[in-house]
């Protein structure tokens, strides 16, 4: 290095000490104490789900149900390269939009004017990458500590420094030799480290870990292994098949501070599908119940120890994941409860305290409609009633199809209407299931044995639908049908509205008490990932993230034509709309 | 680094143990074949071509629904998240390089998990299709 290099270096090391040193004081340093308390600070959108409460709820009220009609885009930003879509959620600190896109992008724009201020584009291993069936979507970063955070799907955490956009640490978590997994969802901070979760349900191989790494150092600090990590999961997998049996946690879960706690869901089985049929106790593919595997685990904070877990889909021969990632946090009659969604159509509602071992289920009810992979759910015990399996054959209208009655984005929940939006869909499928031929112990190839076709629910066309219910009771209080089921989160606000970006480019703003349309504005491309509110310079803007290509969007061009047929799949943006 | 669980895979890993020998195609491929000796699903076969005779190791069918059929829907007669793949406008050389190389932001490729042969039998019988 030349003289004045080094010394252009040194002035450098010196500038972003004090750069760091500033971050440590100024307003967009955000510490734990600002994300414990994200709830109650409506200019920001510090993580995934909005706040470790995960009500998807903005507390702002500029934009209301009776201005509404006035809102108009202020700026878009387009990314590059969005293969799959958008699928990530914006985070707003102080006045700055954080988003990624995909195959490992991460952008910072002014959140008045969308002026980019920095852009990241990490340099991923490709091969591994692509082996996967989830490639090359992100879909959401976390923010804390001076840093960003993103997962990749090559299975690397990196922290990028949150005012210039260069890398902190760069750190391969998910050492899988030979195989293909990796991080697709967004990580969320606890306390001083940093929970992700790893994808792989129907990959070959254990463990399917969650990990919490350390937030200055990147250094793993636990990790909870899904499946075949402790005697009790080893014993539900008969004929040691946890070591190719999928499991992970792919979606992003939630940290419960009154009992130390992080929540997560889990991912299904591999194979999928279990030739087995009735006899799945004894004999199949992967004999027993397959803990932890589409259930929901709750560890302790500090050491990734499992505190307790409830089993969704007991040895879930349907492909019914609780990787759903929302916990919501409801507090009623001095009793506190988490709701679950399950991809099967339930929303489980446990009792939030994990000293119950497995959880308490307090009540367990049925958003989807057109079901016959099972009778119902038992509302007291969250078990599942007449199941219908799945043996080696052909299987005609099994409802709902693999890609669920709930799908991985989140619903909102509004304290003030004291409501659950929550969105449905309803589309069924004929399955032949053959036998898989076991890959290799740990290998990380698809362990996967069925083909189908998406078909409509008997008597009547494919739909779906937007509910408002009480959360705990599930009792309806409206519901909107739409004939293109929306499959992007939605948002609630204090402004008495609910967001819901729909499938066919419309993003509607309904009457959170009465489910009316207030208004829309076509988006010009179908949703698949997240809704956000914030303020910048004191005004409130709503963000939204468009593009088409998920797995699941891929039922509609066969179910409904056009305009799905000719949506883009390597396209999507970010739009942002405010008043005049 | 404190783990709260017990990792065998982790430990084999870490050990030192060469995972690599369980992981070639050629280990794939002769497991799959074993198996077929003692598979029938001729029977449940639906309007869809039987694998080509001559190639009646693999069960074309089953190879499919284990790889591609998480995208392809319907052994390949019906659009999914993957196009319809009968009457593909491809090549049959096209067709076996797409299988092998995939396509970037689409579809993985299959040239590391499946053996020249599978890859092969799974273009004779895209290529056979029906095209309407
Ligand atoms: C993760 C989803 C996925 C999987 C798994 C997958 N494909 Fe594909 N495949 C696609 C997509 C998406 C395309 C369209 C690519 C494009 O042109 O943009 C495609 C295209 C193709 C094409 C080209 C069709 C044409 O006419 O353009 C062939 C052939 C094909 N796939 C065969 C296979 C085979 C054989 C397998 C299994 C070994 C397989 N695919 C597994 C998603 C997948």
């Amino acid at each position: 290095m030349k003289p004045w290099n080094t010394k252009l270096a040194g002035a450098l090391t010196a500038m972003s000490a004090a750069t760091l040193f500033g971050i440590a004081t100024s307003a967009s340093a955000v510490d734990f104490d600002r994300l414990r308390n994200a709830d109650k600070d409506p200019n920001n959108w510090l993580m995934y789900h909005g706040s470790f409460k995960s009500w998807h709820y903005s507390d702002l009220s500029q934009i209301n149900a009776n201005n509404v009609k006035n809102l108009r885009v202020a700026w878009v930003h387009t990314p590059s390269a969005s293969k799959r879509g958008v699928q990530s959620f914006p985070l707003a600190v102080d006045g700055v939009l954080y988003y990624s896109s995909a195959s490992g992008q991460v952008w910072a724009l002014d959140g008045a004017t969308g002026e980019v201020k920095w852009k990241y584009a990490a340099k991923l291993d490709q091969e591994r990458s692509e082996g996967t069936f989830y490639n090359p979507y992100n879909r959401g970063i976390a923010i804390g500590y001076g840093h960003v955070y993103l997962g990749t799907t090559d299975g690397r955490m990196i922290a990028l420094d949150q005012n210039t956009g260069k890398v902190v640490w760069d750190k391969m978590i998910l050492t899988v030799e030979g195989g293909n997994k990796g991080f697709t969802g967004a990580p969320v901070i606890v306390k001083d480290m940093v929970v992700i979760g790893s994808n792989g349900g129907e990959l070959s191989g254990c463990c399917g870990p969650i990990f919490a790494v350390d937030a200055k150092t990147g250094e793993v600090r636990w990790q909870f292994d899904t499946i075949g990590g402790d005697e009790r999961s080893r014993a539900s997998w008969g004929n040691d098949s946890w070591k190719t049996g999928g499991g992970g946690g792919w979606m992003t879960g939630t940290y419960d501070e009154a009992t130390n706690s992080v929540w997560w869901g889990t991912a299904n089985p591999a194979p999928d599908y279990d030739w087995a049929g009735e006899a799945w106790q004894t004999s199949g593919a992967r004999p027993g119940d397959n803990l932890y595997s589409s259930s929901v685990v709750v560890l302790n904070a500090d050491s990734g120890e499992l505190k307790s877990w409830f089993q969704e889909m007991p040895h879930d021969a349907w492909d019914f994941d609780s990787a759903v990632g929302e916990f919501m946090s409801i507090e009623r009659g001095g009793k506190r409860y988490m709701l679950h969604p399950n991809k099967g159509g339930i929303i489980f509602v446990y009792n939030a305290d994990p000293s119950h071992a497995p959880l308490k289920v307090e009540n367990a009810y049925m958003i989807g409609k057109t079901f016959n992979y099972i009778k119902g759910v038992d509302a007291k015990t969250g078990q599942l009633i007449g199941r219908r399996e799945l043996p080696e054959g052909k299987h005609a209208n099994v409802c709902p199809a693999i890609d669920g009655a709930i799908s991985w984005n989140t619903g909102a929940y509004n304290p003030n209407t004291g409501l659950l939006y929550k969105v449905g869909q309803e589309w069924c499928f004929d399955i032949e299931v053959v036998k898989a031929d076991p890959p290799p112990a740990f290998s990380g190839q698809a362990y996967f044995g069925a083909s189908w076709t998406s078909v409509h629910p008997e008597g009547r066309k494919a739909f779906g639908h937007v509910s408002a219910r009480d959360p705990l009771t599930g009792k309806v209080k409206w519901e909107k049908e739409y004939k293109y089921p929306p499959l992007a989160s939605l948002l609630a606000t204090k402004g008495n509205l609910v967001f819901v970006p729909g499938a066919d480019g419309r993003f509607d703003a309904l009457d959170g008490r009465t489910g009316a349309t207030l208004w829309t504005h076509n988006n010009g491309i179908g949703h698949h990932g997240g809704t956000i509110s914030y303020t910048a310079n004191g005004k409130q803007y709503v963000a939204v993230v468009t593009g088409w290509g998920s797995h699941v969007s891929g039922n509609y061009c066969p179910l409904f034509g056009e305009p799905f047929c000719s949506m883009p799949t390597d396209a999507g943006q970010l739009l942002v709309f405010a008043l005049p | 680094m404190k783990r709260a669980t017990n990792n065998t895979w982790r430990r084999v890993l870490s050990s030192g143990v060469c995972l690599t020998a369980l992981l070639t195609p050629l280990g794939h491929s002769s497991a799959l074949a074993a198996d077929e000796a003692s598979s029938t699903d001729a029977a449940t076969a639906p309007a869809a071509p039987a694998a080509p005779p001559e190639k009646p190791k693999i069960d074309v069918r089953k190879l499919f629904a284990m790889n591609c059929s998480w995208c392809h829907d319907g052994y390949g007669m019906h659009a999914g998240k993957g196009p319809k793949l009968a009457g593909t406008t491809m090549s049959h050389e096209q067709v076996y390089l797409r299988i092998e190389k995939g396509k970037s932001g689409a579809m993985p490729g299959y040239g590391k998990v499946l053996s020249k042969d599978q890859i092969q039998v799974l273009a004779d019988y895209i290529k056979a299709l029906p095209s309407e």
